[in-house]
């Protein structure tokens, strides 16, 4: 009667799952419908062009996906290039409370009571594990009965496949010597009620196990009056025929398990069974109380371990892919499972499992030991194991085939929700296509692994960096980042005031400014900005969600428009003014270099100097000797440290104020100082030397005028520094392009006197039509060309119909490398059309992919971007076809390695 | 019943030599009612002597009972309430308190706590015959602080490092002798799910042993009783006895003799083994204290309670909330953890996140009791675990005001099944009162006057300790 | 305050062989010890005050003596001293009782606890009695002539107690009531700690109450059988016989409790429950709070080892005797718990009660007849009176005054001290 309390036990608790499903359905019937390239149900063949339909946490159809309807209404998710597999069975696992436990023998404890349904299980199921079998203990003979629970789900009772599964025992070392027991018992002790004394308890051998559990099992003889705990819940056990897992792992404790579960005819299961040799073992593995056999690779990911000589030979009969290769071999692949050696290597599950490809296993039946198998052997295969129509629908999204390298879960579904998601890493991020444009051509199914939002890896087998999340795009093409150069983006709006050249506009840039997130759908990752008041700085930014500057300024915007005479004369005055201020500070830096060359021979000298002193000094010491006088000594012993102070404050300050201070500081602060800086030392200098006079030696006037010269020519030249004529200095020196706008042939010939021929600096010119005409002069004159954003200019012929000037091609074939520009906003995300127009009117399309990424990365000087290179900005976008084809779609943009745009998978 | 009984040899003087007839006929009987007793008699405290007559006027009175009465007056005759109402007359004999300005509710009860005993638990864990009462303490500070605090009522019950830790008492709070404090004496027995050693699984394994064993002995019981119903012997009393009418003589003389000496050694046995108690358990006849240290526990907890058809109620440690609306099918309250308010850090996001129990309970639409932590001064006093601020942080996360003044006093009332006796201002249940400085969950109110069976128990304006406390200059 | 920590060594040696032995020894010694003198002597004491702790003290007093018992007293000239009687005449010296003493482990050999059991009801200290050992040679110098010999309070019940003389003789001479008490301990020391139920005060009280309903059974057993309620002879369970007296209400019980929520259980179970005479020793700390509750009971309180006890509340020192005298109780006394505070010092602890508030004259009662009544052998000893035992303690003042010193000590009319002859033991 008391067994049938237990039974009772049993009963509710299956009952009540069933109860809870109903109450954890969703109230809503809509259904989803996943498509995937491939789909492995958990046996057999993986489905190719997969469809899955899950409704109320159930699948309903599985199949291709041609042949399966999806039911009308139902949210349609498109996987693209990712694998289904079923939701992993952990066959053995302990994620239960841990605790002193001393009984050896304890078949009444229950692991469902100890397992947390209310704790994350976030790490297994980014593994790909949703469901496990849990066990009472590691160790002790008979720690109590398992459980099989789902890791996720609504009620606990739903996540409840299986409350009283097993009973653990185990017959390996782990159980041996037991501590001894002490149990006072109730109530007061008395000469009629004695203490009982403490106890040892069985298993101090395998042999006194085995026998102990003989006695358990043969004294379950008429136990139901007993009310020892142990014998009911074993009686209550054996009634419901529950399955005993045995862990055996020498040949004798293997041995041992089976003859006891033959003696009693028990259905068992074999875990551990290192010294298994399928061959000679005395064990019919076909027998049908024989539930499953559990094969543990024995290996950590990643780690070293010592694996436990068990009094064995050292040369294992069968390596455990063997023992699984024999066993499959004798017909029983339904029996078999894999477990990992502790908890925290069952998120690996998927690459322990490899190990039995060593021994040809076909890639379905090694999944099949994963899913299928362990949920079938524990009783579990209606709602769990393979994806079948009327299974709880538990799968897993993996990023490519399971077992192969790389692979990772994208997403884990239990009763149809996502259970886990892999989050974005800004960290790692690998791409892969069928076709990669890099500068060294184009390569076929490339990854580029990017780090850091750095290129890190092209080529067609790169490494995967940690945590890299992994983009697969079988039949697309990855191309470099575009460079709009001529947006009005970054700010909210178009800049249309007269800015003051040293402006900084990287530092006012608008973060998640709408415009840009739009733009860069069209492929774009970098623009260019300047106001359209000239002159102007040009600033280049990335279009990530947080604008990051790539240089500042990257060249001046001028204008030769309107007349140009007036307009050329203004140009040539401003130049000068800057070539004149220019000239002033390189003169002031020669006369510099020269000073600090001067000053070197002055330190030297003065070192020596200071030597000869020195000397000079000790021989007055030693004189001084027998009338010991320390105090004259002290004074030249600071000198030599005081003038090296003046020598290399100055060193510093103006090579400060040369190199750095024009081109950085604001004109406010800089003019005093650094020419205060300079002057101080030049007093101090002199000085030091007249100090030593007082010592009388002749060599010291001389010592102090060498360190004069040097002031003069510095004291005049010292320029005021202008922030602004600094910026035309890095126009002079070629560090930065002049960008003019022209609307006229003669302003362009104005443009080659001005900018090539008087001043020498690096120059685009901007414009349309003019532009087109006069390409040669461009070719000539080594100017680039920057278009749009008009494409095509009507040219006005005699005759009067006029034609369309396809202009890239005008400047192409003339050999002048060119840019794009869009001189717009969201408009921005249309240059790439407007381009593959003028493509499909006749540009080369590799000219046109250039105009877009390597012309004016190099152009603008802007070698971090451009190409996909090592060592690159990690800039790409993911096309559909061919690059700027107007067929082709964007599939996905990648700026400073972060995927910030990809073409949606949901879609109604 | 039992309890009456003491009364009447309490009050009047003992012979100090008794009849041995007597002794050794009624002892057994009398020891046997300590024992295992198990009717639960709500008995009435004979605190004030038969002359007392108390009114209190000019209060608001929150009744609980129906809508508040504006400047009402509460007639008090030993000990219990006579009269309540906006225009009752108050009889000339009555010593009257004027209460103007302020308000009277009925005394707080506490549901749960193990304090006012000297040691929470044994440590031995399967202890159901035990009762607290023989480890009660009434001079401990808890009293005191209670009676400070307007609690008047408390569930004295034992601590949750255990499995079955022995049977709970419900005790007025004021009182030098607990006998004659106690309410009801097997007020409920407890049961916690947190390991007292091992691991959970054992302690569950254990606990299931133990009602299987009770339920077997129900059996056998029964079976038993058909066999033989005269077994019903006034040497032990079973639960299902009908209680003997008050001052009934024990049955002494030749004839009960014989029969009585054989059947009391198995009650004996019975005490040692704790079935009785364990009876009635698995009866449904005594509730049961469960105490969930985490969620877990009550989802355990609940399977529990189906499966054995326990009479339960729900003592929730603070993470339990996370299974919250596994209770929401529960009429009955739970008992919530002393910290309503606390952070924790979710395992998934790793952002600290405010948990607020009774915003929680709400929503899940749980009914709730509070409890106080410790009885010390540290606590009651000066933290804010004690039962009026609680209700004030309930109110403050929505709980609406009516509801929280209920959860003081109606609401534990009915849970611990006394609302005969107490929870609310109406006629014919005891006088425990707290007049109230003011509006109840302001924090500018202080009690006043905490009155026990129609006595004054705690009066602020001569708490000396309090004034120590708030006051240094008073000292 | 107990002896037992010194004591837990010899576990369990004797327990077994107790049990029999025992009770032949308790046939023979509840006969023998009923005239523990052969020799007929008459002698008569003269003292110049004779306090007789039953009524007013006598100026100048006689006391007559036969046979070791008080023949007659009265002040000298009522009383004719027949010829030949030798007179012990202390012209300024003060006659007293011999003081009895409420809590004393000093009987015999000092092994008082069998620590195995948590109830030890088959224990008697009878056997371990080595009569007038030194300490008790001391402690007659201290004018001690009765103690109550008690188990300790290593368990909950340690066994049945004994009163006997601190004199010379044979066992049979000296025991005065066998058993004479029953040991019950019901917090502090008997605590366990193995897991047995009895780690607190639920469980330990609950094994007390345990222990005595399998004891009141037992006897209401036999009591039905010799009424003939019941035919057939009950079983004798010598672990329970010494129940029968103690229900019989001829012995009381000597209860180790202190602290208020203590001896609280202790009225209630022992007294309220089971309806038992009890004594309290010791009664101390907080205690005193309960003396409505123990006046309501009319149960003696014999307070110590502890004379007072720190008030936390406000840090005051309370006087233990004092406070309950002050709120009362009447019948009051104080013990050593001999050897925590050696057993000549009996009358020190009157002293110190003395000093902290209580009554000198309830004092001196407070160590004669007011422990002789609560141990239920005030038939005997504890005040001078005809028919009692001549126990008479000769000082040269009160005894409560510290410069007061015992001069002779005479038990059962036998001069057993003589300060001339033996010299100050103390």
């Amino acid at each position: 009667m008391n067994a049938i309390s237990f039974a009772s036990a049993g009963r509710w608790l299956v009952g009540s799952w069933l109860l809870c499903l109903s109450v954890c359905m969703p109230c809503y019937s809509q259904s989803d419908v996943y498509y995937v390239d491939q789909l492995w149900t958990g046996n057999g063949a993986p489905i190719q062009n997969a469809a899955i339909v899950v409704e109320n946490g159930k699948i309903q159809k599985v199949g291709k996906r041609e042949q399966v309807a999806a039911p009308v209404d139902s949210r349609v998710h498109e996987l693209g290039s990712t694998v289904i597999i079923p939701g992993l069975v952990a066959v053995e696992s302990f994620l239960v409370e841990t605790g002193d436990e001393e009984k050896n023998i304890t078949p009444e404890n229950r692991a469902i009571d100890g397992f947390n349904f209310f704790a994350e299980y976030q790490s297994l199921l980014a593994g790909g594990i949703t469901t496990v079998q849990v066990s009472p203990a590691k160790s002790r003979l008979m720690p109590g009965q398992g459980a099989v629970v789902k890791l996720a789900g609504d009620s606990t009772a739903g996540r409840t496949l299986s409350a009283l599964e097993s009973l653990t025992v185990h017959l390996n070392k782990s159980s041996l010597n037991p501590s001894t027991i002490y149990e006072p018992p109730v109530g007061a002790v008395s000469v009629d009620r004695p203490l009982e004394p403490t106890r040892p308890q069985i298993g101090a051998s395998l042999v006194e196990s085995v026998a102990g559990l003989r006695l358990l099992m043969q004294s379950l003889e008429g136990v139901r009056s007993s009310s020892d705990i142990r014998l009911l819940a074993l009686s209550e056990i054996i009634q419901s025929k529950r399955t005993f897992r045995m862990t055996a792992e020498s040949t004798a404790e293997i041995q041992a398990a089976a003859k006891f579960a033959t003696q009693f005819d028990l259905s068992w299961m074999l875990i551990n069974p290192t010294y298994l040799n399928v061959k000679n073992a005395d064990i019919d593995f076909k027998d049908a109380r024989l539930r499953g056999i559990v094969l543990n690779p024995g290996i950590r990911p990643g780690e070293i371990v010592n694996p436990p000589l068990l009094g064995e030979d050292v040369i294992k009969p069968q390596a455990v892919w063997d023992q699984a290769k024999h066993l499959v071999e004798a017909g029983v692949l339904e029996k078999l499972a894999i477990r990992a050696t502790s908890d925290q290597e069952i998120p690996e599950l998927l690459f322990l499992a490899k190990v039995f490809l060593r021994s040809g296993l076909g890639h379905e039946q090694v999944l099949q030991m994963l899913t299928q198998n362990p949920a079938q052997m524990m009783g579990v295969a209606n709602r769990v194991g393979v994806l079948k129509p009327g299974s709880d629908a538990d799968f897993v999204v993996l990023s490519g085939k399971p077992f192969e390298d790389g692979t990772s879960v994208i997403a884990t579904y239990v009763n149809g929700k996502v259970a886990y998601e892999q989050t974005a890493s800004t960290k790692a991020l690998v791409l892969s296509a069928g076709k990669v444009f890099t500068p060294s051509g184009i390569l076929s199914n490339a990854s580029i692994s990017m780090v850091h939002g750095r290129i890190q890896g092209v080529g067609s087998n790169v490494s995967m960096p940690p945590g890299a999340i992994r983009k697969n795009y079988p039949n697309a093409t990855i191309v470099p980042g575009f460079i709009d150069a001529g947006s009005e983006l970054g700010l909210g709006s178009p800049l249309a005031e007269s800015i003051a050249l040293d402006t900084k506009l990287g530092g006012i840039l608008a973060h998640d400014d709408e415009a840009i997130r739009f733009a860069r759908q069209g492929g774009l990752t970098t623009a260019l900005l300047s106001s359209s008041r000239t002159p102007s700085p040009i600033l280049a930014f990335k279009l990530g969600d947080k604008p990051r500057t790539v240089k500042e300024p990257v060249g001046i915007r001028f204008e030769l428009t309107g007349n140009v005479a007036t307009a050329e004369v203004g140009l040539k005055r401003t130049l000068q003014t800057a070539k004149q201020y220019d000239d002033m500070w390189k003169k002031y830096e020669a006369s510099f270099s020269e000073y600090q060359s001067k000053l070197k021979e002055y330190e030297v000298a003065k070192k020596k100097y200071d030597a000869d002193l020195k000397a000079a000094e000790s021989k007055k010491a030693e004189e001084a000797k027998k009338a010991a006088s320390a105090g004259t000594s002290a004074p030249p012993a600071d000198k030599p440290s005081e003038p090296s102070k003046p020598s290399d404050s100055t060193t510093t300050d103006p090579a400060k104020s040369a190199a750095e201070k024009p081109a950085t500081d604001k004109p406010a602060t800089t003019p005093i100082k650094p020419s205060e800086q300079s002057a101080a030392p030049e007093l101090k200098e002199p000085e030091k030397p007249k100090e030593p006079e007082k010592p009388k030696e002749p060599e010291k006037p001389k010592e102090p005028e060498k360190p004069k010269e040097p002031e003069k020519p510095k004291e005049p030249e010292k320029p005021k520094p202008n922030a602004s004529l600094d910026v035309f200095r890095e126009l002079l020196a070629g560090r930065i392009v002049a960008v003019v706008s022209v609307d006229d042939e003669r302003a362009v010939e104005a443009a080659v006197r001005v900018f090539r021929e008087e001043f020498k600096v690096p120059t685009i010119l901007a414009g349309d039509l003019p532009i087109a005409k006069q390409a040669a002069v461009l070719s000539k004159n080594g100017i680039q060309a920057l278009l749009g954003p008009n494409l095509f200019a009507n040219e006005k012929s005699p005759s009067a119909n006029s034609s369309k000037v396809n202009l890239p091609v005008e400047v192409a074939v003339e050999a002048v490398p060119f840019a794009f520009q869009s001189k717009a906003t969201t408009g921005s995300q249309q240059l790439p059309d407007a381009i593959a127009y003028s493509v499909y009117k006749g540009l080369g399309r590799h000219d046109a992919l250039s105009g877009l990424t390597t012309f004016p990365a190099s152009m603008f000087k802007l070698d971090s971007i451009g190409s996909i290179a090592v060592g690159k900005d990690a800039d790409a976008v993911v096309l559909s076809g061919d690059p700027l084809d107007l067929a082709t779609e964007v599939l996905a943009v990648v700026i400073d390695g972060v995927l910030v745009y990809e073409k949606n998978w949901v879609s109604q | 019943m039992d309890h009456g009984r003491r009364e009447d040899h309490r009050n009047e003087y003992r012979p100090i030599e008794r009849p041995l007839a007597a002794t050794e006929n009624e002892q057994p009987m009398k020891i046997l009612r300590y024992i295992f007793c198990l009717q639960c008699i709500v008995a009435p405290c004979a605190l004030v002597s038969a002359a007392d007559t108390l009114a209190i006027k000019g209060a608001k009175i929150v009744t609980l009972a129906g809508d508040p009465i504006e400047n009402g007056v509460i007639v008090i005759r030993d000990g219990k309430i006579e009269a309540v109402g906006a225009n009752v007359s108050i009889p000339i004999e009555a010593h009257v308190i004027d209460a103007t300005g302020k308000v009277v509710m009925p005394g707080f009860i506490d549901a749960h706590t193990s304090d006012g005993l000297n040691e929470a638990n044994e440590r031995n864990e399967v202890v159901p015959f035990l009762s607290v009462v023989d480890s009660i303490n009434p001079v401990l500070d808890y009293f005191e602080e209670s009676r400070r605090n307007g609690v008047t009522t408390a569930a004295i019950v034992p601590g949750n490092s255990t499995i079955i830790g022995g049977q709970a008492a419900i005790l007025k709070t004021a009182g030098q002798y607990v006998d004659d404090m106690i309410v009801k004496r097997n007020a409920g027995i407890k049961i916690s799910l947190r390991p007292a050693s091992g691991t959970r699984m054992s302690q569950m394994a254990r606990l299931r042993r133990e009602l299987d064993k009770a339920k077997i002995a129900l059996e056998k019981k029964k079976s038993g009783e058909e066999a033989k119903p005269e077994a019903a012997t006034p040497e032990a009393p079973k639960p299902a006895d009908t209680p003997k009418p008050e001052g009934t003589p024990p049955e002494g003389g030749d004839a009960s003799a014989p029969a009585s000496a054989t059947p009391s050694a198995t009650d004996a046995e019975n005490v040692a083994k704790g079935t009785e108690a364990m009876l009635a358990v698995i009866e449904g006849k005594l509730p049961v204290f469960l105490y969930c240290d985490t969620a877990m526990d009550v989802s355990a907890g609940k399977q529990l309670v189906e499966e054995y058809k326990l009479n339960a109620i729900f003592v929730l440690g603070r993470d339990c909330y996370k299974a919250a609306k596994l209770l929401s099918d529960r009429k009955q309250p739970v008992i919530l953890d002393k910290n309503l308010v606390f952070w924790e850090t979710n395992p998934r996001t790793r952002k600290d996140e405010k948990i607020i129990l009774p915003k929680i309970y709400r929503e899940a639409n749980v009914p709730f009791v509070f409890q106080t932590s410790e009885g010390s001064l540290r606590s009651t006093t000066t933290s804010s675990s004690y039962l009026w601020y609680q209700a004030a942080i309930a109110v403050k996360h929505g709980t609406p005001e009516i509801d929280a003044l209920k959860s003081l006093s109606l609401v534990p009332a009915q849970l611990l099944g006394i609302q005969d006796v107490v929870g609310s201002i109406e006629v014919g249940k005891d006088a425990d009162l707290v007049v109230l400085t003011g509006d109840p969950l302001r924090l500018s109110t202080w009690v006043d006057k905490t009155i026990i069976h129609g006595k004054v128990v705690y009066d602020k304006s001569s708490d000396q300790k309090l004034k120590r406390l708030l006051s240094p200059k008073a000292e | 305050m107990t002896v037992r920590t010194m004591l837990t060594k010899h576990l369990s040696r004797f327990s077994r062989v107790a049990v029999p032995f025992g009770l032949l020894c308790l046939m023979f010694s509840l006969t023998e010890s009923l005239h523990a003198e052969d020799t007929p002597v008459r002698r008569a004491i003269r003292a110049g005050k004779v306090i007789t702790c039953a009524g007013e003290p006598i100026i100048d007093g006689v006391i007559l003596i036969a046979d070791g018992k008080i023949e007659a007293i009265g002040p000298f000239g009522t009383i004719s001293i027949p010829d030949g009687c030798e007179v012990d005449h202390h012209p300024d010296s003060f006659a007293m009782p011999g003081l009895v003493e409420a809590h004393s482990h000093v009987g015999g050999t000092g092994d008082l606890n069998e620590m195995v059991y948590q109830t030890n009801p088959e224990l008697r200290n009878w056997d371990q009695i080595i009569p007038h050992n030194n300490q008790l040679k001391v402690a007659i110098a201290g004018g001690v002539t009765t103690i109550c010999f008690i188990p300790g309070s290593g368990t909950n019940m340690g066994g049945w107690g004994t009163l006997m003389k601190t004199g010379p003789g044979k066992l049979s001479d000296v025991i005065l009531k066998a058993p004479g008490v029953l040991k019950i301990a019901q917090a502090g020391n008997p605590e366990r700690t193995g897991g047995e139920v009895g780690s607190g005060r639920m469980g330990m009280n609950h094994v007390i109450r345990e222990q005595l309903t399998e004891g009141m059974l037992y006897v209401r057993q036999w009591d039905a059988y010799k009424a003939g309620r019941i035919k057939e002879k009950p079983e004798v369970n010598l672990r329970l016989e010494y129940f029968k007296p103690l229900f019989h209400h001829e012995i009381p019980v000597v209860v180790h409790t202190q602290q208020y929520q203590v001896q609280q259980s202790t009225l209630r179970i022992l007294v309220d429950e089971f309806n038992l005479k009890i004594v309290i020793d010791h009664g101390t700390f907080d205690a005193f709070k309960l003396s409505e509750e123990v006046i309501k009971r009319n149960i003696p309180v014999m307070a110590g080892p502890r004379g007072f006890w720190m008030d936390p509340e406000n840090g005051q020192i309370r006087g233990i005797v004092a406070e309950y005298a002050k709120r009362g109780v009447i019948w009051l006394g104080v013990n050593t718990d001999a050897p925590v505070i050696p057993q000549e010092e009996l009358f020190f602890q009157a002293t110190m009660a003395v000093r902290y508030g209580w009554n000198e004259e309830k004092a001196i009662r407070g160590i004669t007849i007011e422990p002789a009544k609560a141990l239920m052998v005030d038939s005997r000893v504890g005040s001078l009176e005809k028919g009692k035992d001549a126990d008479v303690v000769i000082t040269t003042g009160s005894i409560i005054d510290p410069r007061n010193y015992v001069q002779q000590v005479y038990i059962n009319g036998k001069s057993v001290y003589d300060i001339k002859k033996d010299r100050r033991r103390f």
